[in-house]
């Protein structure tokens, strides 16, 4: 299926800024079962363009704006085709997958805290696909969707104390329960394929083939999801879609984010 | 905001409103001992008394001119203050030079006050992160 996927971030600031920098992640991933056929990224103003991809194969653009601005409009224009998955999930649990960088614990995703969560959850629990689900039941029953509660510092540990938060706490509780569980599980931000409004982001769960399943916790959706991705990571840091500093004596806000998501063949 | 075009010009600014200051200065010392401007004027590798004058036209142009560039409307009227001055008659040499240093030294105080009332410095700041909250 493809689809015409437009990003576009706008930040307004109070003073003039004489320097933007910008490293984004706004351009579909190229890769597993999403094939990115074209792709522009820019910004108004405009500034020097530098393109490589990241430890994960996520495509980053670094952006940095020398011209004086008040306002500036980071935007990504793509096409891309996104294939169904064979999915499986009665492989057995427990399986030992070995090392995997997924499996290790990063300032927002520690899964030492979930330790006996995880073994509780998954007494009786024969095949991975159980387990998936009962910890998506059990994410979704003690996280209430709330945005605003949480912010992009507050970790799985947080989000899950206060009871509160947003897909992205949604998807670090369920990747510190399942790396607890010693399953490799990577963070994922993109766009549902339904209408989004903003960013979203869910979970790709290692299976003992060395495939990923999807899983969304926060619709509680579960494989061949069909949504957009744009990048992989450990974590939310990994992926965050703008990261940058700029020069001002005012401070800066992120006015508005737009995200359109058109299918345009099937 | 500071740019690299508008730092070089304040930069040209401050030099010759310091040359302007300092010829009027000189010039003062100079009348009160005795000496001559066509003097004054060969100390500043100049012919005679009327390159001074031409001296001091030219550098307030230019100052003029990097003012422009950067300032508002209080610092333009000083400006202004300062061209009527060095403009006005020269026969009271004394109170020539002395109105030219009056100016030189309000021009300075009032780009003092201009730099002053910018506001915060510029600092390196954190974009705000955009939070994946989809639903």
């Amino acid at each position: 299926m493809d689809y015409r996927v437009v990003y576009r971030s706008v930040y307004e600031y109070e003073a003039d800024v004489i320097v933007n920098e910008n490293t984004t992640r706004i351009v579909p991933y190229d890769g597993d079962n999403q094939r990115l056929l074209e792709h522009k990224v820019d910004s108004i103003p405009q500034g020097y363009k530098t393109y490589f991809r990241d430890i994960f194969d996520n495509i980053v653009y670094r952006i940095k704006v020398t011209e004086v601005h008040r306002r500036l409009e980071i935007y990504s224009d793509s096409l891309v085709r996104v294939d169904a998955k064979a999915i499986r999930v009665d492989y057995d649990f427990p399986f030992d997958y070995g090392f995997n960088q997924f499996l290790l614990p990063t300032r927002l995703v520690d899964p030492e805290p979930f330790q006996k969560i995880a073994i509780e959850l998954t007494k009786g629990a024969k095949s991975l696909g159980e387990v998936i689900e009962s910890i998506v039941e059990f994410v979704r029953g003690r996280i209430k969707y709330s945005p605003g509660a949480t912010d992009v510092n507050t970790t799985a540990y947080d989000a899950f104390k206060l009871g509160k938060g947003v897909c992205q706490d949604y998807t670090h509780v369920t990747l510190a329960i399942l790396r607890a569980l010693k399953i490799p599980a990577r963070y994922v931000m993109g766009v549902v394929n339904d209408t989004p409004r903003a960013t979203h982001a869910w979970v790709e769960v290692m299976m003992p083939d060395g495939t990923y399943v999807d899983v969304d916790p926060t619709r509680n959706r579960f494989y061949n999801l069909g949504y957009v991705k744009f990048a992989i990571g450990r974590d939310f840091a990994d992926v965050s879609p703008v990261i940058g500093s700029f020069v001002s004596s005012g401070r800066g806000q992120l006015k508005n984010v737009l995200v359109e998501v058109r299918k345009v063949a099937d | 905001m500071l740019t690299r075009s508008i730092a070089y010009r304040i930069y040209w600014a401050g030099r010759y409103l310091e040359r302007i200051e300092n010829i009027g200065r000189i010039s003062i010392i100079a009348i009160n001992s005795g000496i001559s401007l066509d003097s004054v004027a060969k100390g500043y590798g100049l012919e005679g008394q009327k390159e001074l004058f031409d001296y001091i036209r030219t550098s307030f142009e230019y100052l003029r001119e990097n003012i422009r560039s950067f300032a508002g409307e209080r610092l333009m009227i000083e400006v202004n203050e300062m061209e009527l001055r060095i403009n006005s008659s020269k026969e009271d040499l004394l109170g020539y030079f002395n109105g030219i240093i009056s100016s030189t030294v309000s021009l300075g105080n009032a780009l003092e006050s201009y730099f002053n009332d910018r506001g915060s410095p510029l600092r390196v700041r954190s974009q705000q992160e955009n939070q994946p909250e989809g639903k």
